[in-house]
């Protein structure tokens, strides 16, 4: 006979009990396994979705608002010798009009053939007047093919929104389309440049139909590059071959022959040419002159006024002449007007847009140095800039300018002048002197003006488009399937999180575990002395008994490999239909890596292993005369010292849990959860403690008198107190664990909401698709957008944001994002309102004002911002002090420092930063598509019904506040679920432990109960006894855990906010506590079964 | 002299008690090879203490333990094992045979963490087939200990202690669990064995008719060792 065959013989004949250890071990491996699996396969669905949602895109170049020469892609494509696709990319508003319904912020994308490339199986590209709709559109508006729906996209100017005297477009052109088909999620449906698992609602049009329609024929504002076979290309190479194909036409520029006698003109599609241009056209073409034409409300002198007049500053109008600050040459026409001659003063009245097109009137006089009359050539027409509204109207009267015309004001002369002489300029001043007027977030030129003969010509447009840089006009490549996958694979540690879900069911497995192997070492304690007796030594005997537990851990955790397998198959089902909530998809599939099976069967071996080294290092502690002997001799005394350790213990956390609670009550702290939490664990340890000690002092009681039925339930269960205290400790750690969890799950609805709660107190979150621009609280916007006629909507306040578009960050988003969306926000609003609450703060920042510290920029780039510590912590894995890295209009570095952490907020997945500081980074963001609502929330419903109707055509979706907040916290709230859940089955594990420890206790005292009934103890009294001795524990360890719970979520009581969720937690304690009775009642009797005549014979 | 005991003393204390709670009382014992020896007393006299000591399963609380001469208090825990291995062999009042090996496998046992067990494989495989023939449980050798009677199981433990050919074999109340029938038939094979093997023995028991067959009788009473005999 070897070690091995005696391995084998006693893995045989002791296979009941090492088959329950062996399932202890395939239960904790299991879940290990399984958690880590749902990790992979998380990462492994957001990879796969990225090629899913990308097709065969590597690259992207995506201008946003600017727009560039579809033949860019065309030139690109040649030069990159790869597929190059130019999209029009717009949001929109879907109506179907036979079912009422309608779609906001829908992504309208215009595409050509060269797209359907991109896909394996695309669908045919769509006609002129049809549409390809995502399958989630097609839902949501109940649409099939050859249907009709109404498009309805925003026309797009070139033009900045609140550049001054840009005309405010109508929101929205619309359209009839007819679905050509539906795409589905491999059929281009699903495509997105941004890495979020949420499909988008996509609308696929013709590309040419589509430009024509918002007036942007020719133009788009994305490229989508696909690999090359060689996969040669790479960012910088794009770059690089940018530079070489693109045109001042993709930087908006035009070049325009004035007279055909070689004067020239540079103009911008944007009207003002921004500051880098400027700097870049003055070094590219020597001699260019600036020029600012801007509208003034009235030139006025003596009494007269003229009404709505252009006036230009420009330099070099007479050669060596200069005009000073203060000088202005006008022409005879308005002399004539004002009765001037040169040396009298004339004033100048004009608008400076403010934000949100807030008109500001302002006026400067100047001193006329000269006269000249209309006809001379400097009074050129081509000097008014192409105003949006204006160039192409027919009279005065027909003016759109985005800026009030006072009718009234306009004379006949007025209307002829315009007739005649259409924009041109009266008066001219310096351009110093303009630009000190006129001077605006956008630029201070509206045209650059030159001299050029034919050679000259072509080397001033090389010059400058050298001197241009792409990136600085939005035109920058990413690598977005590398981008994707980084996302993906950095996305949220669903492994990890599933771990520490899974907490409690791998404890609760391993302490089963112990108690089992326990058992089993106890049963073979005989044996183990035998061995020891006949020359074995005690590392000998414990090999042999650590080689039958590695073998069954090994084959257990084998076993529990492939169970995690089928376990991540049931926890990813869940994710992907129950749990949807934690990850806002469906399409989670199982992927398999052999490291995580690998890490999840060796963690599992090794905590089983340990775990089983513990329990048979403190089986075989014993001196081996006293395990020959089978008893404990140092019993007595050891209790004693046993019994004040415990009580000691228990009275020391007791007091510390004690103080700590009245602490936080008294010193208003209620807020600090986490510190009741740990005076409900310290409760916890106390009762088990003091529970250990009495029952220590039940078995040393002197028994003097006949025992009662009580005092025999407790002599009886302090005979085996260890398991007896194990098994309460494991029910009340279950239970408390339980309703913990239960008790956090965040509810918001129907609850009023403080200034500090994460809804700011704002009882709105409102969402457009066309951005409104005009400032809501204003008597213009009131009456813009009809408010003052609802009086539902008399005492509204609007927090109006603006917003860059980015990547969610929120909790929503599973992928892990650098550049989150930044919202720019009125700090002084939220200050006065001392909205929102913080987690963190950066040192610097006053605590008392915090907001307001968002509008001192700490260096030139580098602006602060704040966003939800979870944010922070989880979306972007930064901390507070770390800088997130953007782009500004200007293809500047803008550096976002983080200074603040919001608890809990509406403004998750984004930061925020002034608005003031946003609009000197991004002053093309004219408008706002987000806004925070107050209002009485007694009139919610009809706030909330007015506001939809009138900004239906913005495509507003108004949503309470609270039910915003709401659907971040689903996902807390699921996850929460997942760990009620997985502590549920934790606790039946216990109570399994429950039952293990009683068929034991049973088999043990069998002849005990033999006794009773030889003594005429009645069934139904040893039923009673036993049944009582169990329920003790059941109660007791279901009681502590639920004293302790209560003591952890004290603070959620002092909350309005908080509901218990009583049902909940009632249902699951009740099965708790009937599962647990199920495992007392049935070991009992089945144990009684057994006759008097074969126990005793037995004995 | 194969074991001697010199003025051993073993009393039991708890950490941070004064209490002593005294078991044997200078107690000096010589055993010499093949000597027979019971040690008869009252329950809770120390008996199977002073077995422990003897067998180095216990050490004394003062007082020496020599086994051929060699102070056992120095020895190493390993050197402990292997004298229990090969030197001594334990009989108690249970016969503890493995439920989960036949009666050939459990004889056998005490060679598996013999040093020499390879070498000697061949021999001691003989020798157990023999002893096992010797106390008339041939028939019943690949049984296992659920389908022997007591009195075969406390045979088949007897013949595990001498597998090894120990010197001395001590005995724990060996005829306990038996019959009086089956005690006096142990009892016997025990004294035969004791010439045949060449082993000395050091019985604790109740039973006189035990004693009686030995060469000497302790009495040990009050942890003091008295000799009667």
């Amino acid at each position: 006979m070897s070690y091995f065959s005696l391995v084998l013989r006693n893995l045989k004949y002791y296979r009941k009990a090492w088959l329950a250890i062996l399932a202890g071990t395939v239960i904790s491996t299991a879940v290990l396994t399984g958690a880590l699996v749902v990790g992979d396969s998380v990462k492994y669905s957001l990879w796969k979705l990225t090629e899913t949602r990308l097709g065969k895109t590597r690259f992207a170049i995506q201008s946003g608002e600017r727009f560039f020469r579809q033949q860019l892609a065309t030139e690109l494509a040649a030069r990159a010798k790869t597929i190059v696709v130019p999209l029009l990319q717009l949001e929109g508003i879907a109506v179907n009009t036979d079912r009422n319904v309608q779609l906001n912020r829908v992504e309208v994308l215009g595409i050509d053939e060269r797209f359907l490339n991109l896909w394996d199986s695309p669908a045919k590209k769509p006609g002129n007047e049809e549409a390809i709709l995502s399958f989630n559109v097609a839902e949501k508006l109940n649409l099939k093919p050859g249907d009709e729906f109404i498009l309805k996209i925003r026309k797009q100017d070139k033009a900045p929104d609140n550049a001054p005297f840009v005309s405010e477009k109508e929101p929205l052109t619309t359209f009839r389309l007819k679905v050509s088909a539906i795409a589905d999620d491999q059929k281009m449906g699903r495509f997105s440049l941004k890495s979020n698992q949420l499909a988008p609602f996509n609308i696929f049009i013709n590309l040419a139909a589509l430009s024509h329609k918002v007036e942007l024929t020719g133009n788009a504002n994305v490229l989508l590059i696909a690999d090359t076979k060689s996969k040669a290309l790479s960012v910088s190479k794009l770059d690089s071959l940018l530079r070489i194909c693109w045109k001042v036409e993709d930087a908006g520029l035009e070049f325009r022959n004035l007279s055909g006698n070689g004067d020239y003109e540079i103009r911008s599609d944007k009207i003002f040419i921004d500051d880098h241009t400027v700097k870049e056209i003055e070094k590219s073409i020597p001699g260019a002159i600036p020029v600012l034409t801007y509208l003034v409300n009235a030139i006025s002198a003596n009494g007269n006024a003229t009404p709505y007049s252009f006036v230009t500053a420009k330099d070099s109008i007479f050669p060596g002449q200069q005009l000073s600050n203060r000088e202005i040459i006008i022409s005879d026409w308005l002399a004539r007007d004002l009765l001037v001659k040169p040396g009298d003063s004339i004033t100048l009245r004009y608008f400076k847009m403010g934000f949100f097109r807030k008109l500001v009137e302002d006026s400067t006089r100047f001193c006329v140095k000269m006269i000249l009359p209309i006809t001379d050539p400097l009074f050129d027409r081509t000097l008014m800039p192409d105003f949006p509204g204006m160039s192409d109207a027919g009279n005065c009267r027909d003016w759109e300018t985005g800026a009030p015309v006072n009718l009234d004001k306009i004379r006949d002369k007025d209307e002829k002048f315009w007739k005649d002489y259409r924009g041109t300029p009266k008066a001219f001043i310096s351009f110093a002197a303009g630009r000190q007027l006129w001077d605006n977030a956008f630029g201070d030129a509206t045209a650059y003006r030159f001299s050029a003969n034919n050679n000259t010509l072509p080397v001033y447009k090389s010059n400058l488009i050298d001197n241009l840089n792409p990136q600085e006009n939005g035109l920058k490549a990413e690598d977005v399937y590398i981008e994707g996958k980084v996302a993906a694979a950095n996305s949220t540690d669903f492994g990890g999180l599933f771990l520490s879900l899974s907490f409690f069911i791998i404890t609760a497995a391993l302490i089963l575990l112990a108690l089992l192997f326990s058992l089993h070492a106890q049963k073979r304690m005989a044996e183990t002395a035998i061995l020891t007796t006949i020359g074995f030594r005690k590392n000998q005997v414990m090999q042999i008994l650590l080689s039958e537990a590695t073998l069954v851990v090994i084959t257990g955790s084998l076993l529990g490999t492939v169970s995690g397998i089928f376990y991540n198959k049931v926890l990813l089902l869940g994710l992907n239909t129950l749990w949807q909530g934690a990850v806002n998809t469906s399409l989670l599939q199982v992927h398999l890596q052999p490291i995580s099976l690998i890490i999840g069967f060796a963690s599992g071996s090794i905590t089983a292993l340990l775990t089983l080294l513990v329990v048979l290092w403190w089986n075989l502690r014993n001196h081996i005369s006293v395990m020959v002997k089978g008893i404990e001799i140092s019993a007595p005394a050891g209790n004693l010292s046993r019994k004040r350790i415990s009580l000691s213990i228990a009275a020391l956390f007791f007091l510390t849990s004690f103080a700590l609670i009245l602490y936080l009550i008294f010193t208003n702290h209620t807020e600090q959860s986490e510190v009741f939490l740990s005076a409900g664990g310290l409760i916890l340890v106390s009762c088990i403690a003091s529970l250990y000690g009495a029952l220590l002092h039940a078995d040393q009681k002197t028994r003097n008198t006949l025992p009662g039925f009580f005092t025999m339930i407790l002599w009886n269960v302090s005979l085996k107190r260890r398991r007896t205290v194990t098994a309460i400790a494991l029910l009340s750690i279950g239970t408390f664990s339980v309703i913990i969890t239960g008790a956090n799950r965040k509810t918001y609805y129907g609850t009023e909401n403080t200034r500090q709660s994460g809804t700011g107190g704002f009882l709105f979150w409102a969402e457009s698709t066309v951005p409104v621009l005009y400032d809501l609280n204003s008597p213009e916007g009131k009456e813009k957008y009809g408010l003052n006629d609802e009086s539902a909507l008399q005492d509204i306040r609007y927090l109006q944001m603006l917003r860059l578009d980015g990547n969610d960050a929120s909790c929503l988003n599973l992928n892990q994002v650098s550049q989150p969306p930044i919202l720019g926000v009125n700090p002084e609003s939220f200050d006065q309102q001392h909205s929102f609450g913080f987690l963190e703060l950066d040192p610097s920042v006053n605590e008392k004002h915090p907001w307001l510290s968002l509008n001192k920029p700490i260096a030139s780039g580098i602006i602060p911002g704040f966003a939800d510590q979870t944010v922070i912590q989880w979306g972007l894995h930064k901390k507070i002090g770390d800088t997130l890295l953007y782009k500004d209009e200007r293809g500047k570095t803008l550096k976002v420092k983080l200074m603040g952490g919001l608890d809990n907020s509406v403004f998750q997945g984004n930061v925020l930063v002034s608005a003031n500081l946003f609009r000197h980074y991004f002053p093309s963001v004219g408008g706002s598509k987000l806004m925070l609502i107050d209002g009485a929330f007694t009139k919610r419903s009809k706030i909330s019904e007015r506001l939809s109707y009138l900004f239906q055509d913005y495509g507003m979706t108004v949503t309470p506040a609270s039910e915003r907040l709401a659907q971040f916290n689903t996902v807390e709230n699921t996850y929460l679920s997942v760990f009620m859940l997985l502590g549920g089955l934790g606790i039946i594990l216990g109570t399994i432990g429950l039952g293990i420890v009683l068929l034991r206790n049973m088999a043990e005292r069998k002849q005990e109960i033999a006794l009773y009934k030889a003594l005429g103890f009645s069934y139904s009294y040893i039923m009673k006894l036993l049944f009582s001795e169990n329920l003790f524990i059941l109660l007791t360890g279901l009681g502590i855990g639920i004293i302790a719970a209560f003591a952890g979520i004290l603070p959620s009581f002092f909350s309005q906010a908080f509901q218990l969720p009583s049902t909940y937690l009632l249902f699951i304690l009740m099965v708790i506590f009937l599962n647990g009775l199920a495992w007392i009642y049935f070991p009992i009797k089945l144990s009684l079964r057994k006759t008097l005549l074969q126990s005793l014979r037995n004995e | 002299m194969l074991a001697e005991l010199q003025n051993v003393t073993k009393y039991y204390q708890q950490p941070g008690s004064s209490v002593r709670n005294q078991v044997l009382s200078e107690i000096s014992l010589q055993i010499a090879e093949n000597e027979r020896i019971a040690i008869v007393g009252p329950s809770g006299s120390g008996k199977s203490t002073l077995l422990n000591i003897l067998g180095t399963l216990d050490q004394p609380s003062s007082g020496k333990v020599l086994l051929n001469g060699d102070l056992i208090e120095i020895m190493p825990e390993t050197k402990l094992a292997e004298i229990r291995n090969t030197l001594i062999g334990f009989v108690f009042q249970m016969h503890h045979l493995l439920p989960q090996l036949t009666l050939f496998e459990n004889v056998m046992l005490p060679h598996l963490p013999h040093k020499d067990k390879t070498k000697l494989a061949a021999a001691a495989k003989e020798r157990a087939l023999k002893l096992i023939d010797r106390v008339g449980l041939s028939g019943q050798m690949h049984q296992y200990p659920s389908q022997l009677s007591v009195g075969e199981c406390q045979r088949t433990a007897i013949i595990r202690a001498l597998i090894n050919k120990p010197q001395l074999l001590l005995a724990d109340e060996p005829t306990g669990s038996l019959d009086a029938s089956n005690a006096e038939k142990l009892a016997a094979l025990l004294a035969e064995l004791n010439r045949e093997q060449n082993v000395a023995m050091v019985i604790v028991t109740h039973s006189m008719e035990l004693a009686a067959k030995m060469d000497k009788i302790y009495l040990l009473r009050e942890g003091r060792l008295v000799i009667s005999k």
